[in-house]
C-alpha cells in the first residue's frame, strides 16, 4: 500500500516535472541546496590541479612558457589578419547596405557537474542568473561549439551538449556551403549530418561551421569536421558522421555567447 | 558512551553519503560509462542486514535526494531506489539459502531492474540511449557487490562492538 503510495507519488512528481514545469521554483531552490554539495565533491578534483602547479618541475614550466609565447606570437599574427578583415567586412557590409552584424561578448564559466548517467550529455555551469544567464545562450569552448543553455538558476545553469540525442544543430560545409543539420547521436565523440542526399559536395575532413539560420547560434563557429560518409545506394539519404570540435570531456571552462545588437 | 542504535544509524547515514558522492564524482566519459550503482548496492546490503529499519521509505527518500543532486527529472531515481528496496525486500528471506553465485544473480536483477526503470522513464521523456553499453554499471555492480558486502558487513560489526 505504502509502496504504491510512493510510486504514484514518484509519478506525480516527475509528470509536474516534466510536462508542465511547475517545478520550477522548486528547482531553484534545490539547485542551492545542490550547489555547495557540488562544490564540495569536486574540491579533489580541483585540489589535485592545485598540487600539480607545486609538482611541476622548472623544466617543465619553462618549456610550457616557450610554448605558450609561440602560440601567443602565431595568435597575434592570425589576429592582425583578423582585424582587417573585420574591417574590410563591415565595410562591404555598410556598401551592401545589409543588416548590422551582431556583436558577441563572452562570459567564462566553469563546468561543475557532469552528469552521472553517461548517457545524458547535459553539464551543470557556474554562472547563473545573477551573471546575466538566459536560456538559449550558445556555449562554446576554445576550439568550437560545445551546445546551448537550457535552464537557469540564480547561480548555476544546465547546458546542453551538442552529443546529446535530443539535440539539433544547424551547420554549414565550409568548402562548399552546403547547408545541413548536425544531430547528437549520444556517443561523446561522434554526432551525425542528417538528412544528406548522395549527391551532395561533401568529403571526409570538411569542417563545418555554424550556419547561423536558427538566429541562436552567431555564424561562423566550428562544429566538427567530417570523419566517416556511408553511401548506401538503397537508401536515399547518406550516413554522415562527423567528429566535434570542441573537447566536450575534457573541457572544465567554457564560453557563454551573448549576443548584442550594434549600433546602427 | 553511544548506544548501539545511535552508531548503527550514523553508520547507515555515513554509507549513503559516501554513495551519494561515489554517483556524483566527476570521472572521464569512459569511466562514466562503468560506474556502478553505488547507492542500490548500499540501499540493497541495509535492506538486506536491517530490514526493521531499512526499507521501502529510506529507499525513496534516498533515491528523491539523488534526484536532488543530480538536478535532472525529479523523481526518477526515487522511482528506480523504491523499486529496488521492495524487490530486495521480497527476495531477501529466501536469500540466505542461496549459494554464492546465485546472490550475484539477485544483485543482478535488483540492480537491473533500478537500471530498466531508470530506461523506461528516460524513454518516456523521449531522449533513451542508444547503445548496449547502458548496461554496463548494471554488470559492473554485480562485480562489486562481494567487496561492498565485505566492507559493509565489517563496518558493521565494528559498530555494534
Amino acid at each position: 500500500m505504502r509502496t504504491w503510495c510512493l510510486v504514484a507519488l514518484s509519478v506525480a512528481l516527475m509528470i509536474a516535472d516534466h510536462r508542465y514545469h511547475k517545478l520550477a521554483l522548486l528547482r531553484d531552490y534545490l539547485s542551492l541546496i545542490a550547489y555547495p554539495v557540488h562544490w564540495v565533491i569536486d574540491a579533489p578534483t580541483r585540489l589535485m590541479a592545485v598540487g600539480q602547479k607545486y609538482v611541476d618541475t622548472a623544466q617543465d614550466l619553462q618549456a610550457e612558457n616557450e610554448r605558450l609565447k609561440h602560440e601567443q606570437l602565431l595568435q597575434n599574427a592570425r589576429l592582425q589578419k583578423l582585424l582587417a578583415l573585420e574591417a574590410e567586412n563591415a565595410r562591404l557590409r555598410a556598401l551592401l547596405q545589409s543588416s548590422p552584424a551582431l556583436n558577441e561578448t563572452l562570459l567564462m564559466a566553469e563546468i561543475i557537474q557532469a552528469n552521472t548517467d553517461p548517457f545524458v550529455h547535459r553539464v551543470v555551469v557556474n554562472k547563473g542568473a545573477e551573471h546575466g544567464v538566459t536560456v538559449g545562450q550558445p556555449v562554446i569552448d576554445a576550439n568550437g561549439v560545445v551546445g546551448e543553455v537550457i535552464e537557469v538558476h540564480p547561480w548555476v545553469s544546465r547546458v546542453i551538449l551538442l552529443t546529446d540525442v535530443s539535440y539539433g544543430i544547424p551547420v554549414e560545409n565550409v568548402r562548399s556551403g552546403v547547408r545541413g543539420i548536425i544531430a547528437g547521436t549520444g556517443a561523446m565523440k561522434s554526432l551525425q549530418l542528417q538528412h544528406v542526399a548522395n549527391t551532395v559536395d561533401l568529403a571526409v575532413g570538411d569542417a563545418l561551421v555554424t550556419s547561423g539560420l536558427d538566429g541562436r547560434y552567431p555564424p561562423g563557429y566550428p562544429v566538427g569536421t567530417v570523419s566517416r560518409i556511408d553511401y548506401d545506394p538503397g537508401e536515399s539519404f547518406a550516413r554522415v558522421q562527423v567528429t566535434p570540435s570542441a573537447q566536450l570531456d575534457r573541457t572544465r571552462l567554457v564560453l557563454l555567447v551573448q549576443r548584442q545588437k550594434d549600433k546602427p | 558512551m553511544m548506544s548501539d542504535k545511535f552508531r548503527v544509524f550514523a553508520l547507515i547515514v555515513i554509507s549513503f553519503m559516501v554513495a551519494w558522492i561515489l554517483m556524483l564524482i566527476p570521472l572521464p566519459y569512459e569511466w562514466r560509462c562503468i560506474r556502478p550503482e553505488w547507492l542500490a548496492l548500499v540501499l540493497i546490503y541495509w535492506i538486506f542486514a536491517l530490514p526493521q529499519s531499512v526499507g521501502i521509505m529510506t529507499g525513496w527518500s534516498a533515491g528523491l535526494v539523488m534526484d536532488i543532486l543530480n538536478g535532472e527529472l525529479l523523481g526518477q531515481y526515487a522511482l528506480s531506489m523504491l523499486i529496488v528496496a521492495y524487490l530486495a525486500r521480497l527476495l531477501r528471506t529466501r536469500l540466505r539459502l542461496f549459494p554464492f553465485w546465485q546472490q550475484a544473480f539477485v544483485i543482478l536483477v535488483l540492480v537491473g531492474f533500478g537500471d530498466l526503470v531508470l530506461l523506461l522513464v528516460e524513454w518516456l521523456v523521449g531522449h533513451p540511449p542508444r547503445t548496449l553499453l547502458y548496461w554496463a554499471p548494471t554488470v559492473s555492480s554485480v562485480l562489486i557487490w562481494p567487496w561492498i558486502n565485505r566492507l559493509l558487513r565489517y563496518c558493521e560489526h565494528k559498530a555494534f562492538a
